[in-house]
């Protein structure tokens, strides 16, 4: 078994108009994959399954067998969800979402606090996670102040501090300046764990991944080499997207 | 109709808090039991915020120069339900008080109970009574007029009483109570369109969002002009009665005041002016010497406090100043 | 629409400011019991002693020397309250018109010194009370409530309030700036467009509610716990409450200035 696998499957917000159809895919431990696709083709609503946000339809009724995800050989149920989320570390688009305790340092504690750490291992992993990330200076600052690449920063140091074997970046880069986005990047590089990103920014992912899953409509349509794939520009186009700005002529 | 502390003695102001604490504990008992509760609460703070927010938009009121705003109380309970719009809305009191000098930290018992508390309760039973048999634009508005002017009045009566048990106005009540109705009618009649034109807008795009709302409800005819012009006509009545009452009310403030500027009374004043100018000539101290020099009256012990209380405070101004001009030199 | 900016400067003035003060250090605790006590003081002064709240204002004073605290800011803010104190306190000078005293060919009658009296301790109150808000920050004042055993629930709720605060005025100041393009001279939203501006904006705040709830989920957001922390209230903050609440009640029930004044007036 990989660390992440999905199998066959498929959910819908409403009855009868699935946004994602029969998937099925694995992630092996250390791999870094990039996951894209146009606006609507189902990529937050496959991530918000990978954290138990959401679940799979059931497929009662129909001779298939329900669909299932499992990360680190673990279900992912409502009952397994509190061990997952241990397991997985979420990146949100928006940082202001991620970021609502008072100051940094408490925002980077609150998930081991949450699951029960001692005051003293909760404060190691505090400055472990503010270390990676490089901003270890900013830990009593309050969120409010802080620039949009310093919350992006902290918001990877308050999942990084339960140190989960797999992280989710959803659009890392969105709303960065260039010096802030090359910063984000170096510092998302020489992270050890396995890395899935969501992303429009296909520069982006054409420089950090190595595997690309390219999804249309809530099917997988490709799944193999980056590179192969975002330098295929009649594959990009019939999918809604187009070719990196660095392989464009 | 954000009350001053300077309004309210301890007792009052006690008291207050007290009621509205009641109040909070008995919503924090019922949020706990919504079995929604873990989503509630992200929910209530950013809705806190946004209404907060909201409140500070003006809207043009047609056919004047003037601007109305939301009214919170009852759109977070629209929104929320009372118990949790409640706790919202103490939040939303208690950040007005201190960051932005709106209401004061005594005074938050009385403004949580005038605002919170009316806007929030009654309002959610108005809202309650016309939602029970469906939803439709008509009953959106009706329920957010008149719950709307409803509550403020409620909160704009409170308001007077708590000032005048608070003892600091020598305003008489029906005086007091002349000018607080009448005002807080005609804001509550206009923020009552602008929260229902909000969730009229809501129901239309996410019918979901509403509070104790039955969607399947039959959407009822409406006509914006027709319940338009029959809550202005309804507005106008009670107005302009409540307005009557005021001004033939023997102690009106207008009455008052033009009462006191009439000429009787003031040369009444004059001569105490005379006397006590060749009084100030007798004098030859700092301060004209009166009765008090002597006596152990309350005014001697004010004047000379007042006195005692300026030259320190120029004292301090002029270490202050000392103290800035050193720090100045220490940084340059 | 400057209030939306205004309120916006205020609040990040109110965050990026407060290390820097010397009374920050003190425990919120300490600082809200302080700020309690001085109020009811205040409140408590009758409305015709003059001298007793001009006593409160020395020691306001003092407190914003010693403190570094700059009460210019807070003046500027004052005209929303006196609107409602000046309804209530305007009539005083009409309805009471004993005269105590006169200075120079005035006569100084009890209703103007009361309606003097209501206004400075309106002053003064909020004066306090801002510099509760500057030394202590809201997370600190809510560790303080926290501790006089508010629930968590409402606790966190207001943290959350003033947490997504300026995202939501800043939402609100954009939002209202580009309808100010599209519509030029308008000092308001127009009538028709009333539902729509503000009902957008209200649901997008659910809609980021929800997310908000989606990331606090998945870090094992629990909710009997509070998100402010209770700081140790030391000894230095011991002190700061013994000095504050001894000067204040010196102040108030001890004429100290009446006793300075009385060399003056003879």
């Amino acid at each position: 078994m990989s660390l992440l696998d999905v199998n066959r499957v498929s959910f819908s917000y409403v009855k009868g108009k699935p946004v994602l159809k029969n998937v099925t895919f694995s992630v092996e431990e250390g791999e870094t994959v990039g996951i894209i696709g146009a606006n609507g083709a189902g990529k937050s609503t496959l991530l918000k399954l990978l954290v138990g946000l959401l679940f799979p339809d059931p497929m009662a009724g129909t001779a298939m067998e329900d669909g299932w995800i499992s990360v680190d050989h673990q279900q992912v149920t409502p009952k397994s969800l509190s061990r997952i989320r241990q397991q997985i570390g979420y990146v949100f688009q928006d940082s202001d979402i991620q970021l609502f305790m008072p100051t940094v340092a408490e925002d980077v504690g609150f998930a081991p606090k949450n699951y029960g750490f001692s005051k003293q291992e909760v404060a190691q992993r505090v400055t472990r996670a503010l270390q990676m990330t490089g901003t270890y200076e900013l830990r009593d600052r309050s969120c409010l102040e802080l620039s949009g690449g310093q919350k992006k920063l902290v918001s990877l140091a308050t999942v990084l501090s339960m140190s989960p074997p797999l992280l989710i970046f959803d659009e890392p880069t969105s709303a960065l300046d260039p010096k802030n986005r090359r910063l984000v990047m170096n510092v998302f590089r020489s992270l050890p764990e396995t890395r899935m990103i969501v992303s429009h920014d296909l520069d982006l992912v054409l420089d950090l991944c190595n595997r690309v899953i390219l999804l249309c409509d809530g099917k997988i349509v490709r799944d193999g080499n980056a590179r192969d794939i975002l330098s295929d520009e009649n594959l990009l186009e019939e999918n809604g997207l187009e070719l990196p700005l660095r392989l464009q002529k | 109709m954000h009350m001053a502390d300077a309004l309210l003695s301890p007792a009052v102001g006690g008291v207050m808090i007290a009621a509205s604490a009641a109040a909070a504990g008995y919503s924090v008992h019922k949020v706990v039991k919504d079995p929604d509760f873990k989503q509630k609460i992200p929910a209530m703070g950013v809705m806190g915020a946004f209404v907060f927010a909201a409140q500070m938009i003006n809207f043009t009121i047609p056919g004047t120069c003037s601007s109305g705003h939301l009214c919170g109380g009852l759109l977070l309970t629209a929104i929320l339900g009372p118990y949790a719009g409640f706790l919202s809305m103490i939040g939303v009191l208690l950040i007005q008080c201190l960051f932005f000098a709106d209401g004061g930290l005594l005074a938050i018992g009385a403004n949580v109970w005038n605002m919170a508390f009316y806007g929030c309760f009654v309002g959610s039973l108005i809202w309650s009574a016309f939602m029970k048999k469906g939803v439709s634009k008509a009953r959106i508005i009706l329920a957010c007029v008149i719950g709307s002017v409803v509550t403020l009045q409620m909160g704009a009566f409170s308001v007077t009483l708590e000032t005048l048990l608070s003892g600091v106005t020598e305003l008489p009540f029906g005086t007091f109570l002349g000018a607080m109705l009448p005002i807080h009618l005609a804001i509550g009649f206009v923020e009552g369109l602008i929260t229902a034109a909000v969730l009229c807008f809501v129901h239309q795009v996410r019918p979901t969002l509403l509070w104790n709302v039955e969607n399947a409800g039959e959407e009822a005819r409406f006509s914006y002009k027709k319940t338009l012009a029959v809550l202005t006509c309804a507005f106008l009545l009670i107005g302009g009665g409540l307005s009557l009452l005021a001004s033939s009310y023997p102690d009106g403030l207008e009455w008052s005041i033009e009462k006191l500027t009439g000429d009787t009374e003031l040369e009444g004043e004059e001569t105490g002016v005379y006397e006590t100018a060749s009084r100030v000539q007798e004098s030859t101290s700092f301060l004209p010497d009166y009765a008090f020099k002597n006596s152990e009256s309350a005014a001697g012990t004010t004047v000379s406090g007042v006195v005692g209380c300026l030259v320190t405070f120029g004292v301090l101004a002029g270490a202050g100043a000392l103290m800035k001009i050193k720090g100045r030199k220490k940084t340059a | 629409m400057n209030r939306l900016d205004d309120a916006l400067n205020t609040v990040q003035r109110m965050e990026h400011g407060k290390r820097e003060l010397p009374f920050s250090c003190v425990h919120p605790l300490a600082l809200f019991l302080t700020a309690a006590v001085f109020l009811v003081l205040l409140t408590s002064i009758p409305k015709n002693r003059l001298d007793l709240v001009l006593a409160m204002g020395v020691w306001v004073y003092l407190y914003a020397l010693l403190g570094k605290m700059s009460i210019g800011e807070i003046l500027k803010k004052l005209w929303a309250l006196f609107a409602l104190l000046f309804l209530v306190g305007i009539a005083n000078p009409f309805l009471d018109r004993k005269v105590l005293f006169s200075l120079g060919t005035i006569p100084i009658t009890s209703g103007m010194i009361s309606m003097l009296v209501l206004f400075l301790k309106g002053a003064l109150a909020l004066i306090f009370a801002s510099f509760l808000a500057s030394s202590a920050g809201m997370a600190g004042i809510l560790s303080a409530l926290s501790m006089l055993h508010l629930p968590p629930v409402l606790i966190n709720v207001i943290y959350l309030i003033y947490r997504y605060l300026s995202l939501m005025l800043r939402e609100a100041s954009l939002v209202w700036t580009a309808y100010r393009l599209r519509a030029p001279g308008q000092k308001g939203i127009h009538f028709g467009t009333w539902g729509s501006l503000v009902g957008m904006m209200l649901i997008r705040s659910m809609d980021r509610a929800a997310r908000l709830y989606q990331s606090m989920e998945l870090r094992g957001y629990r909710p009997q716990t509070a998100f402010v922390t209770r700081g140790r209230f030391d000894q230095k903050s011991l002190l700061y409450l013994a000095v504050c609440l001894a000067t204040l009640l010196l102040v108030r029930f001890v004429p100290v200035f009446s006793f300075i004044g009385s060399f003056m007036v003879d």
